[in-house]
């Protein structure tokens, strides 16, 4: 039986910059998640991120999922607070 | 000469999510605290803390930014509570930081917790070169400086003083739903206690032990006697521990300050206690107030400040979080032990 449970996360950006940026930011913590129950593994393709995450249980896969996503949401609203200051000062 | 530094800070070790804004003369120009509220009658659960810290992120830096009447752009340095504390929450603070740090390209200072604690504790009370007793829900702790570190001199060996109360009042039913916590009851009822009731106290050497005396206490409600009275036995016998280690710092030492610092700070008792102590021995108390007492960004901003001015700084690849980050492997290198 295969124990194996997967999930794909694409994320893009408006920039590439700020794909740049998030990469970055979640690799140092992709490079140390990895543990016995999920292991993770995240590319930067252009103004996207592909995070691919493999997991021995749903349970696993759900945190692990989880957690990353709160991470792309801290990124995508420290984004835009820069970018809500760019366009005022240029307003 | 050097010009003004803005430092903008993150605190995230445990339910407190803290945005604090500091300059470098020490002009602290926003204090913002979000925390995460347990359901009824829990203790903190961590994945749920972190949770809470991503989703209010963005509204905590954008408040902390209005009071202190500044830009994202005026931020000269970024730091963030690097540990110790607890792992989802950390992470999220450092995933902050890490992002700020990136898009304005500006340093980044990954900071201890608990030296933070002490340091905004000597800012805003003006304590030089103190003893300094750290009390919260997740630290008992006395330190102090000697060469170049804060060194432990005396530790709680299992549970903190300020979880010890909490879970007594969670377990016998204290709680007041209109407020997060259960500590503010359990000083009430405390309070309104008369008789003393024997419990352990256990002080080895310089340490302390809390989990018996919580046992023994939770024991004796469960024996029929009035929770008014166990809980005044409770507070009186756990803070007489620690006044004795405390005093026992100060005379070890030969130091004449001590500082306190940590939510917990905010029992009268243990403020009265050591008030009394402190006289005896001609010894100053600092009371670090609670509005810097327990945890908050300012203090990871000041701490932030004082590392980078004496050549500190983290690499994004160096800058993943330190769960079990202990106060004497942090070099202190802008301070100079009184001689």
């Amino acid at each position: 039986m295969n124990n194996s449970n997967n999930a794909l996360l694409e994320v893009t950006f408006k920039e590439e910059k700020h794909a740049q940026i998030a990469f970055q930011t979640i690799l140092q913590e992709t490079t140390r998640m990895s543990g016995s129950r999920s292991q993770s593994s995240l590319t930067i393709e252009n103004k996207k991120l592909v995070l691919d995450i493999e997991s021995k249980d749903l349970t696993s896969l759900r945190a692990t999922l989880n957690s990353y996503l709160k991470w792309f949401l801290i990124i995508k609203n420290i984004l835009q607070i820069v970018e809500s200051e760019r366009i005022e000062e240029e307003g | 000469m050097q010009n003004k530094i803005i430092c903008l800070g993150i605190e995230s070790t445990a339910h407190t999510l803290g945005v604090g804004i500091v300059e470098s003369n020490g002009n602290i120009l926003a204090n913002i605290r979000d925390s995460y509220i347990p359901p009824y009658g829990k203790g903190i659960h961590p994945a749920e803390a972190a949770r809470h810290h991503a989703l209010k992120m963005k509204e905590t830096i954008q408040k902390a930014l209005k009071q202190a009447g500044i830009k994202l752009k005026d931020v000269n340095l970024i730091a963030f509570a690097q540990g110790p504390g607890m792992g989802p929450c950390l992470r999220t603070g450092a995933v902050a930081a890490r992002t700020l740090a990136l898009t304005l390209n500006k340093p980044l200072v990954g900071v201890n917790h608990l030296v933070a604690h002490i340091e905004l504790g000597k800012l805003v009370t003006g304590a030089t070169d103190p003893v300094v007793l750290i009390v919260s829900g997740g630290t008992t702790a006395l330190a102090t400086l000697t060469g170049n570190r804060y060194r432990i001199l005396g530790e709680t060996l299992d549970i903190a003083i300020g979880n010890c109360f909490d879970r007594f009042a969670r377990e016998v039913g204290l709680h007041d739903p209109k407020h997060p916590w259960p500590g503010p009851m359990f000083d009430k009822v405390a309070s309104k206690g008369t008789k003393y009731i024997e419990l352990p106290y256990i002080v080895k050497g310089m340490d302390l032990s809390f989990s018996g005396l919580l046992t023994a206490a939770l024991k004796k409600v469960k024996e029929g006697y009035k929770v008014e009275d166990v809980a005044y036995s409770l507070q009186e016998t756990a803070l007489a521990m620690i006044t004795e280690v405390t005093e026992r710092a100060l005379a070890h030492t030969g130091k004449n300050e001590l500082l306190l610092t940590g939510g917990f700070t905010r029992n009268m008792r243990l403020q009265n206690m050591l008030k009394t102590m402190v006289k005896d021995r001609d010894a100053k108390l600092h009371v670090t107030p609670p509005e810097y007492a327990t945890d908050n960004g300012v203090m990871i901003a000041w701490l932030g400040i004082l590392a980078y001015t004496h050549g500190i700084t983290t690499k994004i690849e160096d800058s993943y979080v330190k769960q079990r980050w202990r106060i004497e492997e942090v070099e202190v290198t802008w301070v100079k032990e009184k001689q």
